[in-house]
């Protein structure tokens, strides 16, 4: 049935396939019309290369589509599809030279669709697979790779959208992912941390008054400085001990201004009252710190209550 | 060139306030175990303190107690064992090798000095001036980090040898 879709299709646009005669591209769209879709993607290929076909945008536009459907046929499970790129590259190229607009409304609809691939391929890479929650640099590079990919698609076919919204989400998916990492490998790969303080940066550079942004990134460096004090070796060298107090304490102010900032922004969230109170607590304020937890406990006790109702 | 393509989300994956803050809070007792952990290291007691268990009392209601217990299992003050005590009046003092006393237990020192006045026992406080007043070591807070004075006198006395090293660390106070 879609064979038949895409006969017709292909039939309106170009009626010299079905009387075969026409031009190179012609025949290498009968080629496509016949099935033989291998030889006629390296028709195209040719054409691509050629002198004389290069700058026609009817070339690229049906490279890409025929790079789609081979996208769709042999790489559908791949990440990093190669042809899937291809495809998009090739409709980039067709809509720069494609003047006339002739092309247009279907490579917009080509590359929309293999928007939707990447935007899916992305959602997969970065969902947990297995118990420990955690997903492997691979996957999480692949889906960068490829949200990226999306994203430039998206801002191709309508420059002036909005997708703030998008890679804020996006950022602080992959900022919580190497969080997680980082945690979960004892705070030992610097990598991780600076990979998710990068994210929830660059959704901070967009909107400072991000909650979540705010209160991830206090947390890195709390919890790293927790970590720190908790696994301290009773036989570290003495002298190193001032060293170590300096680096934590350092690590607790860094952490200060975001967790403040998610406070400010959110007063009755518990999690944040009690990342305040645990900071002054190790920055040796106990009357904040007691202040703070004490609302903690209040809402706390207050949502225990509403429970019992 | 219909698109049927079910589009995912991710913004199920974000989940709000995924992370929480390291367990309990308490940051400032490890390092203060950890110094306890090195007085008994950095200071030299009379040869009669080196054998037997080396004991540290804890005068007041303190978590130290219990993160010194969980040191205690792990390492040795040289040959010796650790022993932790929990004492809740004056009287229950006897031949300590340290003694912690609590902030709130601060305003006993005198008593805590008079029943030890027999004792090579180090005295630990945690309150301002309490170093000038008769302890050892004085645990304090300057510029938001934990600290301890050291009053080299007040040590002597009791016939303690500091390590040049830990008084390299510390405020010295007279």
């Amino acid at each position: 049935m879609f064979r038949l879709v895409n006969i017709l299709f292909l039939s309106l646009l170009f009626p010299a396939i079905l009387f075969g005669q026409g031009n190179r591209v012609d025949l290498a769209l009968k080629l496509y019309q016949e099935g033989q879709v291998d030889k006629a993607k390296a028709a195209f290929d040719d054409l691509s290369q050629d002198n004389e076909y290069k700058g026609n945008p009817t070339v690229w536009f049906w490279k890409g589509y025929i790079e789609k459907e081979l996208y769709k046929q042999n790489e559908k499970d791949l990440y990093a599809s190669p042809l899937r790129l291809a495809s998009v590259k090739s409709l980039y190229t067709s809509m720069e030279l494609d003047i006339k607009n002739e092309h247009k409304t279907d490579a917009i609809n080509t590359l929309n669709y293999l928007s939707s691939t990447l935007y899916n391929d992305v959602v997969r890479l970065i969902t947990p697979s297995n118990s420990t929650g955690l997903i492997d640099d691979k996957s999480i590079e692949q889906s960068i790779e490829n949200f990226d990919i999306y994203l430039d698609i998206k801002k191709n076919i309508d420059p002036e959208g909005d997708y703030k919204a998008q890679i804020t989400q996006f950022n602080i998916v992959i900022g919580q992912n190497f969080m997680k990492k980082y945690e979960a490998g004892n705070y030992e790969n610097q990598d991780y941390m600076n990979q998710a303080i990068l994210r929830f940066q660059n959704v901070l550079d967009a909107d400072s008054n991000h909650v979540k942004a705010n209160y991830n990134m206090a947390l890195i460096y709390y919890n790293k400085s927790v970590y720190m004090i908790n696994n301290m070796d009773y036989d570290r060298p003495i002298e190193a001990l001032n060293e170590i107090i300096d680096e934590t304490n350092e690590l607790f102010k860094k952490a200060l201004p975001y967790m403040i900032r998610a406070y400010k922004l959110e007063p009755k969230r518990k999690e944040t009252l009690k990342g305040l109170a645990g900071i002054y607590w190790s920055l040796n304020d106990k009357e904040k710190s007691e202040l703070y937890f004490k609302q903690y406990q209040e809402i706390d006790n207050l949502e225990k209550q509403e429970e019992k109702d | 060139m219909g698109r049927i393509f079910k589009i995912l989300s991710f913004f199920l994956l974000v989940v709000c306030f995924a992370f929480q803050p390291q367990g309990g809070y308490d940051t400032t007792t490890k390092i203060k175990a950890v110094f306890m952990y090195n007085f008994s290291k950095y200071i030299e007691w009379p040869g009669d303190y080196t054998s037997g268990n080396f004991i540290i009392g804890i005068y007041g209601k303190s978590p130290l107690y219990d993160e010194l217990v969980t040191m205690s299992q792990r390492k040795k003050a040289g040959n010796q064992d650790f022993e932790i005590k929990k004492l809740n009046s004056v009287n229950e003092i006897s031949k300590c090798h340290i003694i912690y006393m609590t902030p709130e237990k601060s305003s006993d020192l005198d008593n805590v000095i008079k029943q030890t006045k027999n004792y090579s026992t180090l005295i630990v406080s945690e309150k301002e001036g309490l170093a000038q007043k008769g302890t050892g070591v004085n645990f304090v807070i300057r510029e938001n980090k934990q600290k301890f004075e050291l009053n080299v006198s007040n040590i002597e006395k009791k016939k303690l040898k500091v390590s040049s090293n830990l008084e390299a660390l510390a405020i010295i106070v007279k």
